[in-house]
């Protein structure tokens, strides 16, 4: 009876206007190869974030989604939040 | 390929399994309205993502869809090379609406943030701010009589408003976190 624990890239979801990164990563316990248990763990990345550390998949389709023209648009937004507070 | 013929299915009984094939892409018709409920011995499970079920009405009307369903965790933080005591968050998703709670309690705040949480499972909506509250506070960094969390628009942070006086205006945001400091908060909010 084997118990095995891994974590994998269970969905990745780019939304809104300044295309947020949504991502879910699942926590796996197998025995014998059938999952037993399963949790969920969910963080965004925007894109002025750091995402070395990051999945490559996942670097990838924020690489992807995140064009300068996303990138500038975003950096504004922020901007005008913190001139409002 | 084979014809799917029209048949008429008069009664099921025992543990029989109706089979259409594998890769058919008919549509399971029940001729008329199931009268007396409809009641299932396992889970209904779609063979494609962010199908669901639309809710008191009659057609297809995107408003009434429930798509989304999903519970987990998150981490709140506060940025830079902070460490914690105490960190831990939940979230349910229902549709667009999320309800997260979470406990922070600093352990040293280093280059963190001294006013805002980031780590928000989803992204705000950015057009709506949205409230939260705070169940328990310990070692703020200022005495306060009111402590509101909120989102900020379209991102995944959470600021607190706070006031330091009675007042007939919400407060704003002022530096709440130090080395020790413990809040407990909730916050519902729309994602994008």
């Amino acid at each position: 009876m084997a118990i095995t624990k891994e974590t994998v890239v269970g969905k990745v979801e780019v939304v809104g206007e300044f295309k947020a990164v949504q991502i879910a990563m699942d926590t796996l316990i197998k025995e014998n190869g059938k999952v037993i248990s399963q949790t969920r763990h969910r963080h965004v990345l925007h894109p002025d974030m750091d995402i070395s550390n990051e999945p490559q998949e996942v670097q990838n389709i924020c690489n992807t989604a995140w064009t300068q023209e996303v990138k500038d648009a975003w950096n504004t937004f922020k901007q005008e939040q913190e001139d409002l507070e | 390929m084979s014809k799917l013929e029209t048949n008429t299915i008069d009664t099921v009984s025992g543990s029989n399994t109706l089979t259409l094939g594998s890769t058919n892409t008919s549509t399971i018709s029940v001729g008329s309205p199931i009268s007396n409920g409809l009641t299932l011995s396992d889970n209904i499970l779609f063979d494609t993502a962010s199908k669901g079920i639309y809710l008191g009405v009659t057609s297809a009307t995107s408003s009434n869809l429930l798509d989304d369903y999903e519970e987990g965790t998150w981490t709140p933080n506060v940025g830079g090379n902070a460490t914690y005591t105490v960190q831990t968050g939940d979230y349910i998703k229902i549709g667009k609406l999320v309800y997260v709670t979470g406990i922070i309690q600093i352990n040293n705040l280093g280059t963190g943030s001294n006013t805002t949480i980031v780590g928000l499972p989803f992204s705000g909506d950015n057009s709506n701010p949205f409230n939260g509250s705070v169940g328990y506070f310990n070692s703020l960094a200022s005495s306060v009589v009111n402590i509101t969390p909120y989102n900020q628009l379209g991102n995944t942070n959470i600021n607190f408003r706070t006031l330091t006086s009675a007042s007939n205006s919400s407060g704003t945001s002022n530096t709440i976190f130090q080395n020790g400091t413990r809040v407990d908060f909730s916050l519902t909010y729309l994602t994008a």
